[in-house]
């Protein structure tokens, strides 16, 4: 099982780099809309026979704050009568327009080809129209003087901390959490260099002053620059290539270094082309506005150069794919023997789904349809991207529940071995299962599955065009589509979470709980086996309902009348269940309360027995003589209980007044002795026997105290020993009980009385101790 | 004896390089400080033996670099020495421009020529040149510095001043860089004003202005410039020839040095192609490492990513390295006289090596790292008084 999870995880983390590939190239074709858009501004200006002086004045016009203000009133209520009249005009129009769009720029795509021969020297003569050839010599000197003033600050800060970091490298974490620790130390002191070079860089730049387009060229390379370093910090942190203690994902040291190669350089040049998109679109607006014939010359080459880098970029991260594929299959290959064709495939799978994915998100860059491309990429990342975190947390998890037992097993799974005997594994898998981390396993996947879908979602609404937080105020169909869905799907993951969360933990405790054996008194888990599975049942009810309501609610469907009509129908169902819900909200307290478990003796009012069952209403007591008692909670006032913690029991002896007490002490002392070493019930003594000496005085005799204290329900046995052993010593050690004997002293002057008058006192006597004699039997016990 | 010479000859260089730089900072308050506070800096190394001493430092410097080039090993080695190796081989390149722009202007006018001239070519006639300069700066600092701190870094009194040290390694070359960068600013500023005045005046003493601007540049484009050098009885024709006399030689030389590395390269090649054999190490910690036999046992462990203690970056002067062999069916090099010194200074035992000094044939070798991968300069004096003390008491 855990053999198989390393395996497939590998699988998972060849998407992890496809990932990051593609994202690289989203976020560089989002660079590249700008030039689009310069380029469909500078393609309508064409079109418009425009004289100087006319823009003169139009300019003077536009600078009027009056015409401004009259200009918004005006363009805002176009504006909303435009969505409307999209909303109505049909699929078959818009399906034109897409048309219409895509033959257009078919149209520049083809310009763009026939002139991408001469598309450096066009864009170098623009670039030179802008800055001469030795300004643009020494923006690369002043690029230089700032990196190496960066790279000077980084250096210090390594310098200083570097035996810290070099320390840090080497200790090998033995846990999870210090892993975790140390590679995020270890990031940060990265983090720090990095912050050190901007510092450096971005600081001295900003010391001097610039020509516009100077400045931005500089800016745009120093941000690039840092971008691509943050970018592979950020993949060092987690694929430490070369130390495999800080690895905080399940890979070899051939994988992590050939994703951390590819992804170093698929940053790199993603980076690169979106700092050459931005710089080409900034020449453009830095050239003078009326030579638009430059201008759309500029563009086309501009489109071209950049359709070229594009497809670089796509081939260069298809061969990265491809790499990553050949690297993963083979290795699946040798470490599995008896798997060998699912993680294979697997393998094959995501590389062409990547290579797909790639594939048609570039074709849709070059028809234009930014919505779509985005659109598909983000749903297409959605899926292995989900995956990928489950795969990862799952192994995050392993390794924090059997820490010891993944050290020595992790080198195994890595090298070409086959795995230790399945057994072992197994066992270990049992021994993660108690682990109290082993909780939070599945909730913790669900979150980072709603975040993702979370995210997902809000960046396809941005992609649409809508703001996700100023939803409200949306008011085309779309809009509110969104918002009906966003709604419906934060209650059901919302709800799922807390479902999942709520059943994962009563699962476990139900899973936990044995049921005692015979003859053994149940634990404190008896009383959720009982509880749980209630409030698992109340849990889900509460939660579909409230899901179901603000579901409809979302919909647009007015949840009053049923919220009332459930209020009334709740009403009359509590008065008539007014008892029967007094014994269950009793009887879950009762319950959380501890008051009683299967098992106990315990007394209620008259009644007392064992308790045989716990239902939802009532509780089951048998009598030790058989009969069964039910009660339902909600007639319990109070309870005794007489199997909790201890019992003491306390017996009387009469003895004669002329008994040696010493030697009553130290018999008794000797039987608790006796009975303690007794091999049935020794065990049960908490306190042993022990004398307490005359309790009182009585007419005919001393009352003689004897106490212990036992385990519930062990009582009655020592107590019948007790009696017997001190019985059986007393009476061989001299020591009569008292008897119950009248002295009659008859005033004779010494003549002997004969039988019958001795009958007649002796009768006399006897009616004169009658009104003292025992009272009964004692109440029952078991 | 070629390592004190190395370092020797680099501290001269590097001490030239520091006041020429410091000189160079000043131009952060203004252009005409430069040129005013350069005869102070540059007192000392235009007296003769001196400068003649700079020279034979370099050449020195630069054969002995050439000579180690030749007998590494391999080529892959730390971040460190590959920046030092590659910036070392730079340098050459990028200062013959320099120095010989700079020669054949105080041979045709017979001073050398100010900051003011030359920074007005650097950053206004010809950024390549500025660029090559700011590069050339960048390029031998960091080289100096590599070779200074692991030179200083073993000396005992290192640690208490590393701190004060460093900060001055980046200051010296920010500031001469930023003095570089304002003083342009201001030699472009004062070339534009003088421009707009002498177009203002008459458009004859702009060429006046221009020749002591351009005085050295060594290429046709300012002809013009020279023609109305009058002062210094020269013809235009002769500067001409000079120029293109003295462009030739550079050329000539930049592609002689290039001819000279390949020819060492291919050398080095030769030298070490018999190496095919390959060798096992197993380490005290249970690593083991197979590798080809040629580079040195220190250099095998860096490139599998072994960590390793040297903190003289294999150059036999700090012992870090040092190892215990256990067991070797391999035929190690004999230890050269340096290894013996530093393992007699050590007080070590027969079995114990250099890591850096011992290049193994084909075999497996047992061996023990003696010192932990991560151990800094202090903790490695510390450790040698200890030993010292316990030494004491033993005897």
């Amino acid at each position: 099982m855990n053999f198989f999870f390393i395996n497939f995880s590998k699988h998972t983390f060849l998407r992890c780099f496809l990932l990051i590939a593609l994202t690289c190239v989203f976020a560089f074709n989002i660079g590249n809309n700008r030039v689009s858009a310069a380029q469909a501004n500078s393609t309508e200006s064409i079109y418009l026979p425009i004289h100087n002086t006319k823009v003169l004045e139009l300019k003077k016009l536009l600078s009027d704050p009056n015409v401004q203000q009259w200009l918004e009133d005006v363009t805002v209520q176009p504006n909303t009568q435009r969505t409307t009249e999209t909303n109505t005009s049909g699929f078959r129009e818009n399906l034109s327009l897409v048309i219409e769009q895509i033959r257009t720029r078919k149209e520049h795509l083809l310009i763009a080809w026939q002139q991408s021969a001469q598309a450096p020297s066009t864009i170098i003569s623009g670039w030179q129209s802008q800055m001469s050839n030795s300004q643009s010599l020494r923006a690369i000197t002043y690029i230089l003087i700032f990196l190496f003033v960066g790279a000077g600050f980084e250096w210090l800060f390594a310098q200083y901390t570097g035996p810290r970091l070099l320390s840090l490298e080497l200790q090998k974490p033995d846990n999870l959490r210090q892993k975790v620790s140390t590679a995020s130390l270890r990031a940060l002191f990265t983090f720090g260099g990095l912050v050190f070079f901007a510092i450096g860089s971005i600081g001295v730049f900003l010391s001097f002053e610039w020509l516009p387009l100077t400045a931005y060229l500089v800016l745009e390379i120093l941000i690039v620059i840092l971008l691509v370093r943050f970018g592979i910090a950020i993949f060092r942190f987690f694929l430490a290539p070369r130390l495999k203690e800080l690895r905080l994902v399940p890979l070899s040291n051939a994988e992590a270094k050939a994703i951390y190669f590819w992804a170093g350089i698929i940053i790199f040049l993603t980076a690169l082309n979106s700092a050459l998109a931005n710089i080409f679109t900034q020449l453009f607006d830095a050239l003078p506005v009326l030579d638009i014939l430059a201008v759309d010359v500029l563009s086309y080459s501009a489109l071209a150069i950049n359709t070229i880098n594009n497809f670089a970029l796509l081939l260069l991260a298809l061969l990265a794919t491809y790499r990553l594929y050949v690297i993963f299959s083979t290795k699946t290959e040798s470490t599995t023997t008896a798997n060998q064709q699912t993680p294979h495939n697997k393998a094959k799978f995501w590389a062409l789904y990547f290579a797909a994915l790639l594939a048609i998100s570039y074709l849709l860059w070059l028809i234009d349809i930014q919505i779509a491309m985005k659109s598909l990429v983000v749903l297409g990342l959605l899926i292995p991207s989900s995956r990928l975190f489950a795969t990862w947390i799952n192994y995050l998890f392993d390794q924090a529940t059997h820490q010891s037992d993944y050290s020595n097993n992790a080198p195994l799974a890595y090298s070409d071995q086959p795995p230790a005997d399945e057994l072992e594994l197994n066992e270990q898998n049992s021994n993660a299962g108690n682990h109290p981390y082993e909780n939070y396993r599945l909730i913790t996947r669900r979150l980072t599955r709603f975040i993702l879908i979370v995210v997902a979602i809000l960046s396809l609404m941005i992609i649409w065009g809508y703001n996700p937080f100023s939803l409200s105020s949306a008011s085309t169909m779309t809009g509110k589509i969104f918002q009906i869905t966003i709604d419906v799907l934060a209650a059901i993951l919302i709800a799922d979470l807390i479902w999942v969360w709520a059943r994962t933990y009563i699962d476990k405790r139900l899973a936990d709980y044995r049921p005692p054996e015979d003859g053994h008194a149940p634990g404190p888990e008896a009383r959720m086996a009982t509880l749980l599975p209630l409030l698992r049942t109340i849990l889900i009810v509460t939660l579909f309902s409230m899901v179901t309501f603000s579901v409809l609610a979302s919909l647009g469907f007015n949840i009053g009348p049923l919220l009332a009509g459930a209020g009334v129908i709740g009403l009359a169902i509590g008065f008539g269940a007014q008892t029967l819900v007094k014994d269950v909200v009793s009887g879950i307290f009762y319950l959380i309360d501890d008051a009683f478990r299967v098992g106990e003796y315990i007394e209620i009012g008259d009644l007392r027995g064992t308790v045989e069952s716990i239902s939802i209403r009532s509780l089951r007591v048998r009598h030790h003589r058989g009969a069964v008692h039910t009660i339902p909670f909600g007639e319990l006032k109070s309870i005794t209980n007489h199997s909790r913690d201890w019992v003491i029991m306390k017996l009387e002896f009469r003895i004669p007044f002329d008994t040696n007490m010493q030697q009553v002490k130290k018999l008794i002392k000797k039987i608790g002795v006796e009975l303690l070493n007794n091999p049935d019930f020794g065990h049960s003594f908490i306190e042993p026997l022990k004398s307490q000496g005359v309790r009182r005085m009585e007419e005919f005799n001393m009352v003689l105290g004897v106490k212990f204290m036992t385990r519930p329900g062990e009582q009655w046995v020592i107590r019948r020993e007790a009696y017997h052993k001190i019985r059986d010593t007393f009476e061989a050690n001299g020591i009569g009980l008292a008897e119950r004997n009248v002295k009659v002293q008859v005033l004779s002057d010494g003549e002997p009385l004969n039988e019958k008058t001795k009958q007649a006192i002796v009768g006399a006597a006897h009616n004169a101790i009658e009104p003292q004699a025992p009272k009964g039997p004692i109440p029952d016990e078991p | 004896m070629s390592r004190k010479l190395s370092i020797i000859s680099g501290l001269i260089i590097f001490l030239f390089v520091m006041t020429h730089l410091l000189n160079l900072s000043l131009g952060i308050f203004s252009l005409e400080l430069l040129d005013s506070s350069r005869p102070y800096f540059f007192a000392v190394w235009s007296f003769l033996p001196i400068e003649i001493l700079l020279m034979t430092a370099f050449i020195i410097h630069s054969c002995i670099a050439l000579r180690s080039l030749y007998l590494r090993n391999t080529l892959q080695m730390s971040h460190q020495d590959k920046l030092q190796l590659v910036s070392s081989l730079l340098i050459i390149p990028l200062l013959i421009p320099h120095v010989f722009a700079l020669k054949m202007a105080e041979q045709t006018l017979g001073a050398s020529p100010t900051f003011t001239s030359v920074l007005t070519i650097m950053w206004l006639d010809l950024p390549l040149e500025g660029l090559r300069q700011v590069l050339l700066v960048i390029v031998v600092w960091v080289h100096g510095c590599i070779g200074l701190f692991t030179w200083l870094r073993l000396k005992p009194w290192w640690n208490s001043l590393a701190h004060f040290i460093y900060p001055l390694a980046v200051a010296i070359p920010t500031l001469a860089l930023l003095g570089f960068v304002e003083a342009g600013r201001e030699a472009i500023q004062l070339h534009q004003d003088k421009q707009m005045l002498s177009a203002k005046n008459s458009p004859a003493a702009d060429v006046t202005d221009l020749t002591m601007l351009n005085q050295k540049i060594p290429k046709t484009r300012s002809k013009t410039a020279y023609t109305n050098q009058v002062n210094l009885q020269l013809t235009p024709q002769v500067i001409q020839a000079l120029i293109l006399k003295v462009d030739r030689i550079k050329r000539i030389s930049i592609y002689c040095y290039f001819a000279l590395l390949m020819a060492l390269f291919i050398a080095r090649h030769i030298r070490i192609r018999k190496n095919r054999a390959s060798v096992e190490l197993h380490y005290g910690d249970g690593e083991v490492v197979r590798s080809k036999v040629g580079p040195n046992l220190l250099e095998i462990a860096i490139l599998n990513d072994i960590p390793h203690a040297n903190l003289c970056h294999g150059k036999g002067r700090c012992g870090t390295c040092r190892i215990r062999i256990l067991s070797s069916s391999s035929q190690l090099t004999p230890v050269s006289t340096l290894e013996q010194a530093m393992l007699t200074k050590l007080q070590c035992s027969d079995d114990t090596r250099l890591a850096c000094q011992t290049s193994p044939s084909e075999g497996v070798i047992h061996l023990e790292k003696l010192l932990a991968p991560d151990v800094q300069p202090q903790n490695l004096h510390v450790h040698e008084k200890t030993a010292a003390v316990d030494q004491e008491a033993l005897s």
